[in-house]
């Protein structure tokens, strides 16, 4: 009786198809621009081309010079993006809600006006190079690339799509121009915007911005996939230290009946802790991470399950990874518990993407791109609502097959090579056996001096949860460091462990983490608003009545070690931890939060329960709840369920003050990756410290996409792919830094670079547009993240927690951004160059 | 009329009195709308004056095989029993609704009372839709016609977005009263 109106035809007079997602109140809006075509479309003349050209769009326009386009949208408080898959070239802005006009103008101007400028084409090829020189120091990327090749040998989904390096110096200027006019036609892109915008609104303006060019591309042949009657297997040895596994199969395209079900079967596969895998590989610490994906694309899918081995299990792990999954194949291990976990992750995990305009905007070009309404894409959920064992059996057996399977690992250099892989895999399976109106926020401090913050929305159906206290690093010596991160991780009930409160939260939705910090620790939890009552009591007994179990302990530390141990292979890391300890001296924030190997060796469970007993204290803790909340219910839980939380004494230990050492002091590290990497550090502010927002701002002035440092060395001089910089508060002073990844033969020129901007603006300060542009930037990024009610909850439990009052900072703060000058921006950086750390490692 | 309305809104989402800009709606000819979207469900009512008598309003109501000739992504309609079936003013009838290529069947059970008509509807299959119930209800109003007022509450499962069963609603709510009565009117 009740029925949808139907807005009619989507497309308009140029082929473009509009789709807008009405969010009444929001503070800003996304826009999605989806081009039909990615690098499955290119002919073998272009190959890398999609990628290219989604650069290029970002290099001026008719109307736009180089570095315009992103100093645009953030002079407007947003941000905009672009990336390339094999079937999609996709462009997304988002922008404070009265912006949305502009930025879709923007979007069309760079999609169909793009210059192509020539010395551009040649700048960004070396970015472009560069960006595969540090894709190919990305462990994850070169083992999903290497099992592509073996999924699809004839298929260009198995190319990588930002090409290889050999395609991507020969392309010329012409085939990027000929990709171009083949694709970004109105008739082949989706236009999705999330907002507090109207359908009319949308679609009047979108037509005065994409006008006819031409009927949609029809699609060239693709060669199709043969069957495939054996495993293959790829390895790659010795390329990095830390060992990792895929094993994936082929599925037909996203409109197959089976998909529903396999997402899933492989959430019950290795979806988390709780999973198949997670219970027998994780859980028993014989892997540090489990993973799993569906990649839906038109002409097939495919499935992955992965996991991270220790590298004294490595054997154990694969074998009993692949018994595991061949036992699964012939329906055993598939519980109704799993189901019903499974089924709860994935419909939970759906409701926190649409929190947000940008994840209903994407939600909304996604499910047109591949279904033919949204409609559709709710009878798809409801199908995973209702995918039962005997569904899941059949799928299992139809599609898990191990002679399907293309397996890959990262192997260390050692004993166990490619042929130890086969043989563990085979072994395993030979050993087979069974937006709204603002609400207000209220605050309530209990008896024993624990702070209550409570902020409701109207418009969600999400809880959100976040408990903070002063500690972390600040707390810790070289001897105890890392004890607030291990206290993080293995903080536990001592009647429900570890797989009973994974599969307790998989049920409700919820997700649960300990954080550890700099300045601070706490707990963090996000649940659907029924459980709200669920979750403070999770919380409460946590506090309360923790235990840190023995066996949680030792894998906890474990996971710890072996990370630490794989540190040399991240020179990002290296470069910084060298650049605090020169900078902060013997000041804690000199140490890395995770420890070291040496001190690690010295933790244990007595470390962890020593910062429970120093740190959680009622008195030093703040709890805040955001979401689908009623106060008054919330204060009455929380009285009943806190009040036996002891209070003080709570202060901080002494601690010396951060070093800074005067002059320039460069440090030169080793590394065997491709691309180098660049830290260069100055001391920064403490919280409250009235040049706190002046430095920010400086740090926004150089950094982000419309930042100098960006537009010069990346833009104009095409030394780096990634350039930025930051500053960090903490309750003592923190860092103003800038980072860098670039070619080991430029390194100098690029640091000579660096130095060059950042004196020029502490000798000129910024113009009144960039001060504008960042202060946007900053106000238009905390009002996107304060879409979320974790993000909220957060914001408020650390303002509270450091001192702020946490019920009218929203809007002091946004005063003191405001209220900056360019003199100050200039002036509080010419106050720290005198002190300056700088590390290269290459 | 103002104590007639009083006793028909008598619902948690209507207020005590019919405000005076509803009642210049309803004598201007307009549809009435007071919807609800509480968390996981939606409520809502809408209402007409139609100038037809009830028997003619009844009529169109309990016709269920023709609510496809005139119900827009109604794609069929079917009765599947009477009362001569189920007892007195019992009905069972079926439909496919069909939205935007997506088409869903359900099965609907009515009791007819004097002056109303209570339903509740079930999907069959695979559907976000958790099932709905209302009822329709035809009272007089002058010499030449009568208020006709239509009730659903919704219900959706616990993952679909609150816009989208507010949107369903909503919608639903000011179309159908506005058809019945056309078709009512045109009879």
């Amino acid at each position: 009786m009740n029925d949808h109106a139907d807005p009619g035809s989507a497309r308009l007079a140029s082929g473009l198809r509009v789709l807008v997602d009405p969010v009444p109140g929001a503070p800003v809006a996304a826009i999605y621009l989806w081009v039909d075509g990615g690098s499955a479309e290119e002919t073998p003349a272009e190959h890398g081309a999609a990628h290219f050209v989604e650069h290029m769009l970002f290099k001026g326009s008719e109307a736009r010079k180089v570095g315009d386009v992103a100093t645009e949208i953030e002079a407007l408080g947003g941000d905009v993006n672009a990336y390339t898959s094999h079937e999609q070239t996709v462009l997304h802005a988002t922008v404070p809600a009265a912006f949305w006009s502009e930025a879709l103008e923007v979007l069309a101007d760079i999609a169909l006006n793009p210059r192509f400028d020539a010395a551009e084409v040649e700048l960004e090829r070396e970015v472009i190079l560069d960006e595969i020189r540090g894709s190919e120091d990305d462990a994850g990327r070169a083992l999903s690339e290497a099992v592509g090749v073996d999924l699809f040998r004839e298929h260009p989904y198995g190319r990588p799509v930002i090409g290889r390096p050999s395609e991507v110096r020969s392309l010329t200027r012409d085939a990027l121009i000929g990709f171009w006019e083949r694709t970004f036609r109105p008739s082949n892109m989706i236009l999705a915007v999330a907002g507090p915008v109207t359908e009319d609104q949308v679609r009047a303006r979108a037509a005065e911005l994409f006008p006819f060019r031409g009927p949609p591309t029809p699609r060239a042949l693709r060669p199709l996939e043969g069957d495939q009657r054996r495993r293959r297997t790829r390895v790659i040895v010795g390329r990095f230290d830390e060992p990792m596994v895929e094993l994936s199969w082929r599925l037909p395209g996203l409109a197959h009946a089976d998909l529903s079900a396999l997402d899933v079967l492989l959430s019950m596969l290795a979806g988390g802790p709780g999973s198949v895998l997670g219970e027998a590989l994780q859980l028993e610490g014989l892997v540090t991470d489990t993973w799993c994906g569906l990649e839906s694309e038109a002409d097939y899918s495919y499935m992955v399950v992965g996991f991270s081995p220790m590298r004294e299990h490595l054997e154990q792990a694969i074998t009993v990874a692949s018994r595991l999954l061949s036992e699964v194949q012939r329906g055993l291990h598939l519980r109704a518990d799993l189901a019903l976990r499974s089924r709860v992750q994935l419909l939970t995990s759906r409701m926190f993407t649409l929190e947000t305009v940008d994840g209903r905007a994407h939600n909304l070009a996604w499910v047109a791109a591949r279904l033919p309404s949204p409609e559709a894409e709710l009878v798809e959920r409801a199908r995973v609502e209702q995918v039962g064992l005997p569904e899941l059996k059949r799928v299992a057996a139809r599609w898990l097959s191990p002679s399907q399977c293309c397996a890959g690992a990262l192997l260390p250099d050692g004993d166990f090579d490619a042929r130890a892989f086969r043989d563990a895999l085979d072994a395993g399976r030979a050993s087979q056996r069974r937006p709204q109106p603002r609400p207000a926020i209220e605050r309530r401090v209990l008896d024993n001096g624990l702070t209550v913050l409570v902020e409701p929305l109207e418009d969600s159906n999400i809880c959100a949860l976040r408990l903070a206290g002063q500690g972390g690093l600040l707390c810790e010596t070289p001897g105890s460091n890392g004890a607030t991160a291990l206290w993080a991780r293995t903080l536990g009930l001592k009647h429900r462990g570890a797989r009973e409160l994974a599969a307790w939260l998989d049920v409700r939705g919820g997700s649960l983490g300990g954080v550890a910090g700099m300045n601070s620790l706490g707990l963090r939890g996000e649940f659907p608003a029924e459980r709200l009552e669920d979750g403070l009591e999770l919380f409460a007994d946590l506090l309360l009545r923790p235990t840190f179990e023995r066996d949680e302990v030792r894998r906890g530390l474990a996971e710890m070690r072996e990370a630490e141990e794989l540190v040399p292979d991240h020179p990002g890391i290296l470069a910084w931890r060298a650049a605090g300890v020169r900078l902060f001296g013997q000041h804690p924030y000199s140490l890395p939060e995770t420890g070291t190997l040496a001190s690690l060796a010295r933790l244990g469970r007595a470390s962890a329960e020593r910062v429970h007993r120093e740190r959680v204290r009622a008195d030093n803790l703040v709890l805040a709840v955001v979401g689908a909340v009623d106060p008054e219910a919330v204060f009455e839980r929380v009285e009943r369920m806190f009040s036996g939380l002891r209070a003080g004494p709570t202060t901080l230990p002494p601690r010396p003050q951060p070093a800074f050492p005067k002059g320039h002091h460069r440090i030169d590290l080793e590394s065997d990756r491709e691309q180098a990497s660049i830290v260069l550090a100055w001391p920064g502010t403490a919280y409250g410290d009235p040049d706190s927002e002046a430095l920010s701002l400086a740090a926004g002035v150089l950094g982000g996409q419309g930042g100098r440092l960006f537009l010069e060395l990346r833009d104009r001089r095409g030394l780096a792919y990634g350039v930025g910089a930051e500053s960090f508060d903490g309750l003592d002073p923190g860092s103003l830094f800038a980072t860098m990844g670039t070619d080991p033969e430029r390194v100098d020129q690029a640091v000579a670079g660096i130095h060059e901007i950042v004196r020029a603006l502490a000798e000129h300060g910024p113009t009144d547009e960039e001060l504008r542009r960042c202060k946007q930037v900053t106000v238009g990024s905390l009002a996107m993240a304060r879409q979320r009610a974790s993000s909220r909850a957060m914001e408020l439990a650390y303002w509270q927690c450091y001192g702020r009052d946490a019920l009218v900072e929203r809007e002091v703060s946004e005063q003191a951004w405001q209220a900056v000058t360019p003199e100050q921006v200039q002036r509080v950086l010419a106050d720290r160059l005198d002190s300056c750390v700088e590390v290269i490692c290459s | 009329m103002t104590w007639l309305l009083h006793l028909v809104l008598n619902t948690p989402l209507a207020s005590p009195e019919p405000s005076v800009a509803e009642l210049e709606q309803l004598e201007a000819g307009r549809v009435v709308v007071r919807s609800d979207t509480a968390r996981g469900g939606s409520t809502g009512l809408s209402m007409r004056l139609v100038a037809a008598d009830p028997e003619r309003i009844w009529a169109v109501v309990l016709d269920f095989d023709g609510y496809a000739d005139f119900l827009p992504y109604v794609t069929a309609s079917w009765t599947e029993a009477r009362p001569e079936q189920l007892g007195p003013g019992r009905y069972r009838w079926g439909m496919e609704l069909t939205t935007r290529g997506v088409t869903t069947r359900y099965s609907v059970d009515c009791r007819q009372a004097e002056g109303e008509l209570d339903w509740t509807m079930s999907p069959v299959g695979v559907s976000p839709m958790r099932g709905s119930s209302g009822s329709w209800r035809v009272l007089p109003w002058d010499a030449q016609r009568v208020l006709l007022v239509y009730l659903a509450s919704v219900d959706t499962a616990w993952w679909v977005p609150p816009s989208v069963h507010r949107q369903a609603a909503d919608r639903g709510l000011s179309g159908i009263v506005e058809l019945v009565a056309q078709q009512a009117e045109d009879r």
